[in-house]
């Protein structure tokens, strides 16, 4: 290489410094900080008690992973089911792609105060559950707040979009002549789903699904809101530091659950890697 | 049997209103709270006794709250400005493939953010920003909400740079251009839809960023958003004052929001 | 000398784009093209030159001054791209006047040039249109104005005729030419298109895999191809196997005897052996129908048999077979031949090739 061409790779180099030092001060230092803490501050021995089996830590990390689960699970097959309906029905597209997506413009904390005040006792929710319960013959006085389940409502409202936006991108692009194709031949509407759209899209599910675990599994401003008080394991880190004010427990459990979301995020970024339509491919699509 | 192309399709619209209701729903009981001057549920859950907008006029006369409000807009537009600035010449390095070895890393880079949970990146920055006398202070919030800002701002410039053809550079180039010539006078006339785009999204997540404004800014930095957070369960439970900042938050993002989009033809993507 | 390529070498990864080309510009105005289909380097030569591109080994030397590692920004030589490149963003007159505000000329100044340089391309009155308003030969024309505002030393142009419609490609060609030589800037012509490059040229390189096989005028080009692979680029060329009977290497006269037995002379392009294997090469113009009553023992004169008549307005396309090669004559429409007729035919300014090791022909 001569010289002018590494200055080249140099000077592209630098012109990318300034997000790098941004990303060492702000996100770097900061994890360093916290492993720093939770071994020097806290003691490593002591870090690794926290996770023991039967530990309050453990407990709540295990509550997250399943709240986290059952809403990624629900919300890909409701976004995948809206988008299919469109796909098939091939009408008010517009409208419907419009209507699903509010919930992505919406700030967290409000979605968090919102289903808040959908499931209080006496809330809209919490009544028109009890009255169909009713129905039912059965005594209706559910109690939602303060639950996994609400958790999961008020997430599950949040991550549809994104399990439809990339769901209907996918179903997009199965060339309609396929469907066709299909049809010419015989398949009856659910055959052609069976045998036609789903092989071809299902990759995207699981694109979709690693990016609402993840999300769910570290958003607190929602269960923060809504959910039990501390069992939501990044709710746990908050109270720790803001009404315990324990800056050393606190890095403790940050440091465990930076592990824990790191080889979480390792996990579905294999999995989209392998089976998925990877981030990008979804990026470049304008639904 | 399948309805006609232009006859209304029942199914359809049946799925519509109820997609419709659950979308919906929440928003309007966020709207009907923020009205609600008497609402006592126990007599009457569905609507409240005696409605107007003494909560609004409450908002505007507290000097605190208000103080967030103005607060949150002008970090938010900081927090626009600043990350744009931040990520203009990376975005411009990995967009055109200077650096063909290291695209793929350097891509990848500014959507790290993303992987690190906000709370524990909060904890962290906590005794850091008591170190730098950055604590309780407004460059503080501001580098603490680009954080979270850059991966849209990043992918969003990336995408824009990849859609230049790039021999306009080459010719700028030939017919005398500098690099800063060609950000100034190529790129960024160029770039325009996508710098809207960029600078929305992180508005948006400015807006939207309430952990670590909680716990690197407050009390003497706030935003709406904390101001939400207090109301709505956090201190105590205001649900119409909640309300009424709910709607604050969230009008004037969604008119910018649509605005754009009208304007840029971009979907915008918060993914 | 303005220009001056010496020993120029470029990889990208394991490919290699151009394997140590060397040429240069004799005159101050001379046209000068590289001309070889897709891929054998051509562009990457010319990005070298507007130092858009550093090659890995070689020099580039204008007016005798080291160029290889100046920036193109620089170098003031004016580049016209295969798809214009024009500013989306700009007006036409914004897009001449680009390279001109960067020299911080004034403002009346500026406005000069540019209107002189729309004028010289002849394309006034559109001065407040965007690019994307523009027809394809307009777009083209303002490409060509944005380089000459800027008085570029040199004229770098890659395949800008390529996207015009075969028509305009072909009045652009002249109009081009004559602009070049008025204004008296040399220019570097990159394309794939041997006729745009006989036409416009003073001097032809012709590559191939990243390598210069010949150089030359367009009549030495299209008359004395060096190689196979240049005669079978340039125009068109008739090919026969042969062996080699008789070399003159004095007058370079050459007898080959064919496949068939029919003795031809040509003149050979390179030094040969008596017995070596060699490759003919005939002009379809060179060929010329006898009257068999004239058949003495002379040389040249073959037997072919008439395959198919293709009328072709001014000319007629005649296919030959002569004993599984299949030859091309072009004739005046006097000449009335039969499909399936047996002819003799002369043939007139032979080249003869060395084979190449492992050519198929």
């Amino acid at each position: 290489m001569k010289p002018a061409s590494i200055w080249r790779n140099i000077k592209s180099f630098l012109y990318f410094s300034p997000l790098l030092i941004f990303l060492i001060f702000l996100v770097l230092w900061p994890i360093i900080q916290i492993w720093y803490f939770s071994i020097s501050e806290y003691g490593l021995m002591n870090t690794i008690l926290l996770i023991n089996p039967g530990s309050y830590v453990f407990d709540s990390l295990i509550f997250t992973i399943q709240v986290a689960g059952v809403t990624t699970i629900l919300s890909v097959v409701i976004g995948y089911l809206i988008a299919l309906f469109l796909i098939v029905r091939k009408r008010y597209i517009q409208v419907v792609v419009n209507l699903v997506r509010i919930p992505l413009f919406v700030p967290f904390i409000v979605i968090g105060f919102i289903w808040r005040a959908v499931m209080i006792p006496k809330g809209y929710g919490t009544m028109i559950l009890n009255t169909i319960i009713q129905l039912f013959g059965y005594e209706g006085n559910v109690k939602l707040l303060g639950t996994g389940w609400a958790i999961n409502i008020a997430h599950i409202w949040l991550y549809i979009p994104i399990a439809f936006v990339i769901s209907y991108a996918a179903l997009l692009s199965v060339d309609p002549d396929l469907v066709d194709a299909a049809r010419n031949l015989g398949a009856s509407m659910r055959h052609v789903l069976a045998k036609i759209y789903l092989p071809l899209t299902w990759r995207a599910l699981v694109t979709s699904a690693s990016i609402i675990f993840l999300a769910s599994f570290v958003g607190v401003s929602i269960p923060l809101i809504i959910g039990s008080r501390i069992t939501y394991f990044p709710v746990l880190i908050f109270y720790t530091i803001t009404q315990k004010f324990d800056l050393a427990e606190a890095a403790a459990l940050s440091s465990i659950f930076i592990i824990v979301s790191i080889f979480l995020g390792f996990l579905t970024y294999i999995l989209s890697v392998r089976f998925g339509i990877g981030g990008r491919s979804y990026e470049g699509r304008e639904a | 049997m399948r309805a006609g192309k232009h006859s209304p399709d029942l199914l359809s619209i049946g799925v519509i209103i109820l997609l419709g209701i659950y979308i919906f729903g929440p928003l309007y009981l966020m709207l009907l709270e923020s009205v609600a001057e008497v609402w006592y549920r126990g007599r009457q859950w569905w609507f409240p006794q005696q409605v107007g907008i003494k909560w609004y006029e409450f908002i505007f006369r507290d000097p605190d709250i208000f103080r967030a409000i103005w607060l949150t807009f002008i970090i938010a537009v900081t927090v626009a400005g600043f990350t744009i600035a931040l990520c203009m010449l990376p975005a411009y390095t990995v967009g055109t493939g200077k650096l063909k070895r290291l695209q793929e890393v350097l891509e990848s880079m500014g959507s790290i953010p993303q992987t690190i949970p906000a709370v524990a990146l909060g904890v962290g920055l906590l005794p850091i920003y008591h170190t730098l006398g950055l604590l309780y202070s407004f460059h503080g919030v501001v580098f603490a909400h680009s954080i979270g800002a850059i991966p849209y701002v990043f992918r969003n410039l990336v995408r824009g740079f990849n859609s230049i053809d790039p021999s306009l550079e080459d010719a700028a180039r030939t017919l005398g251009a500098g690099w800063l010539t060609i950000i100034r006078k190529i790129y960024i006339p160029i770039l325009k839809p996508y710098l809207a785009a960029a600078a929305v999204l992180a508005f948006a997540w400015s807006i939207n960023e309430f952990v670590l404004t909680m716990l690197l800014g407050f009390p003497q930095i706030t935003n709406i958003a904390v101001k939400v957070y207090q109301n709505a369960g956090g201190y105590y439970w205001s649900p119409h004052l909640a309300g009424s900042l709910s709607v604050i938050l969230i009008i004037p993002s969604m008119i910018i929001l649509f605005v754009i989009e009208r304007m840029t033809g971009i979907k915008l993507q918060t993914v | 000398m303005p220009l001056k390529v010496i020993n120029v070498s470029k990889r990208f990864g394991s490919t290699v784009a151009l394997d140590g080309i060397s040429f240069e510009l004799n005159k101050r105005d001379e046209f000068f093209s590289l001309l070889g289909p897709s891929g054998c380097g051509k562009t990457t030569a010319l990005r070298i030159i507007a130092g858009l591109l550093d090659p890995d080994e070689g020099k580039v030397f204008f007016e005798d001054e080291d160029l290889t590692y100046i920036p193109p920004e620089k170098r003031n030589f004016g580049y016209v791209f295969q798809n214009y490149a024009l500013f989306p963003h700009m007006t036409v007159f914004e897009n001449v006047a680009f390279g001109l505000k960067l020299r911080k000329l004034p403002q009346n100044e500026i406005r000069k040039r540019v209107k002189e340089s729309l004028e010289m391309v002849g394309l006034t009155g559109l001065e407040n249109r965007r690019p994307r308003q523009l027809s394809g030969g307009q777009q083209q024309r303002v490409a060509i104005a944005r380089v000459l505002a800027i008085q570029p030393r040199l004229l770098l142009l890659d395949e800008p005729l390529s996207n015009l419609d075969a028509k305009l490609r072909e009045k652009v060609r002249f109009e081009l030419k004559d602009l070049q030589k008025r204004l008296g800037i040399p220019a570097v012509y990159v394309t794939h298109d041997q006729a745009e490059a006989l036409v416009l040229s003073d001097r032809i390189a012709v590559m191939q895999n990243g390598k210069i096989v010949q150089i030359g005028s367009p009549s030495e080009i299209y008359r004395r191809p060096s190689t196979a692979y240049v005669a079978d680029f340039i125009g068109i060329s008739n090919f026969m196997k042969g062996k080699v009977v008789e070399y003159d290497s004095s007058s370079r006269e050459v007898l080959v005897e064919t496949d068939v037995g029919d003795l031809i002379k040509g003149y050979a392009t390179q030094d040969l052996r008596k017995g070596e294997k060699v490759m003919l090469s005939i002009r379809p113009e060179n060929i010329k129908v006898i009257n068999s009553e004239k058949i003495a023992k002379e040389h040249n004169i073959i037997k072919v048999n008439v395959k198919r008549i293709t009328f072709l307005g001014d000319s007629y396309d005649y296919r030959l077979d002569y004993s599984g090669w299949e030859l091309r004559m072009k004739t005046l429409p006097d000449i009335i031949l039969h499909e399936k007729q047996q002819i003799f035919v002369k043939l007139m300014d032979i080249l003869v090739f060395r084979m190449e090791e492992g050519e198929k022909r």
